[in-house]
């Protein structure tokens, strides 16, 4: 039976975004067969993209207006995205302004806390969602549970997801993972590295499977050098047969010719 | 010491209660009146203090204790809080929801009643700050009724407005198991949650 291997965008747009962008990414899947991720994609997006989500909802419970929430998120000193934190900000601005013309001016308190609830459901209900969403498969032997964000007596949201044990070969299934297919990486690191025009991000990944795979198994590694690698290990977990799916056609065409791989993407 | 006629205040106020028809002081008293009255039909559990005798041969006993009895709203030591207000603005909500589904789909007044009672829930908002849980609520609410200001509003989702209210006003605590069904409700009947995302896109 035909399956359809989703990567972190496509569960993102899925699971978070709003219902036009799942209706498209549901389209893009509708032929393709069952759905199926893996755990590793999961992670991705649990560090990567959800992280984020809940540091804007724990900062939403310390501020006191909603414009705070604004100069926080605009004001450099955060060490997360900005893009992505900014952007969900200037939707709500729009959609406020929309209610506003509707039912009458809420003060910024009030603005805040309508924020503040919609995105802790939205935080509950998108993480529910985003394991639901596929059957999950765990190739690479990345984290064997994954504990849900609970709510603490405060209000705020916590996530267990213990990063620093990323990279210890004891806790951290990749480096056996990397010694069964060592030579399939090792092709995918010269096959990139033979692109003509590398961006940073194909650079970065060159480098850290070059690391990877040189260093003796049993090693400890980097973390980041498997963040790094990220689609190269999602591209080649998806099972023989599947096709990848991804709206990150750039990087994953590459990555999928390399591997013999089948590709579908939209936008 | 002035008698009671001798006070000009008391006796204006003994006119007003005696003259025909309504005035400022009828109007104000009704208006008081009403929400009291409204909790007087509002259908609630009650709760009876007990003791309970435990015999030497394993039996029990259980006698009624003639101390009180509550309602479940002073159980929870919620009593005036903006809990029991929400409580009773969606018991409102609901009848009128009610009356709606009552009508047929096509006639105007169903999407005249439709627009009034989505104008009601725009006006949660006095309930924002309250707790978490109502924050999650009204918020939702007002995402679902943003998406039905330029289109017409289903039966299927006056229903489901039905039902949610009727959990609502329903449940004197509101937990996140509550707040989730209410949320899949609405989802059910094909309200996008996450349609405040669209105005990032310009989808909206």
């Amino acid at each position: 039976m035909p399956e359809a291997f989703l990567d972190s965008t496509v569960l993102i747009d899925l699971a978070f975004r709003h219902a036009m962008v799942g209706a498209r990414a549901a389209a893009a899947l509708s032929a393709k067969g069952s759905r199926i991720t893996s755990r590793y994609v999961i992670f991705e997006i649990a560090r990567g993209y959800f992280r984020n989500l809940l540091l804007l909802h724990n900062k939403s419970k310390a501020v006191n207006r909603f414009s705070e929430l604004h100069e926080y998120v605009h004001s450099g000193q955060q060490i997360y995205r900005r893009y992505q934190s900014g952007t969900m900000l200037g939707a709500f601005d729009d959609y406020f302004a929309y209610l506003e013309a509707l039912d009458g001016r809420c003060a910024s308190e009030e603005l805040l806390a309508e924020f503040r609830g919609w995105l802790s459901a939205h935080v509950r209900r998108g993480w529910k969602r985003l394991l639901n969403t596929a059957d999950t498969i765990n190739q690479v032997g990345c984290r064997p549970s994954l504990p849900e964000p609970t709510r603490r007596a405060d209000g705020c949201y916590e996530q267990e997801l213990v990063i620093e044990d990323c990279g210890k070969p004891d806790r951290c299934g990749l480096d056996h993972s990397l010694v069964r297919h060592h030579a399939e990486f090792e092709h995918v690191r010269q096959q990139l590295s033979k692109e003509d025009e590398i961006d940073n991000e194909t650079h970065r990944r060159v480098q850290a499977l070059g690391r990877l795979l040189q260093r003796a198994s049993g090693t400890p590694f980097n973390g980041q050098d498997c963040y790094d690698c990220g689609d190269a290990f999602i591209c080649h977990e998806a099972p023989k047969g599947s096709t990848v799916v991804s709206k990150n056609e750039k990087h994953f065409a590459p990555l999928c010719a390399a591997l013999g791989k089948q590709l579908a993407s939209y936008r | 010491m002035p008698s009671q006629f001798d006070n000009p205040v008391a006796r204006e106020i003994e006119l007003l209660l005696d003259a025909e028809g309504r005035n400022s002081l009828k109007d104000f008293l009704i208006s008081e009146a009403k929400p009291a009255a409204f909790s007087e039909s509002f259908q609630q559990n009650r709760y009876d203090l007990f003791i309970v005798q435990n015999r030497q041969d394993g039996a029990h006993d259980t006698f009624k204790l003639n101390l009180g009895s509550y309602s479940e709203e002073e159980l929870y030591g919620l009593a005036k809080s903006p809990s029991v207000r929400f409580r009773r603005e969606a018991a409102r909500l609901l009848e009128y929801a009610k009356r709606i589904l009552a009508l047929a789909q096509a006639e105007v007044e169903f999407e005249h009643q439709a627009t009034l009672l989505w104008s009601d829930i725009g006006r949660l908002t006095g309930f924002l700050g309250t707790s978490d849980e109502l924050n999650e609520v009204v918020a939702n609410l007002r995402v679902a009724r943003a998406q039905f200001v330029a289109r017409p509003t289903p039966r299927v989702v006056v229903q489901a407005l039905a039902d949610v209210l009727g959990l609502l006003q329903q449940n004197a605590w509101l937990g996140t198991t509550c707040v989730d069904t209410v949320l899949d409700l609405l989802e059910k009947a094909g309200v996008d949650l996450n349609y405040p995302l669209q105005f990032a896109d310009g989808d909206a």
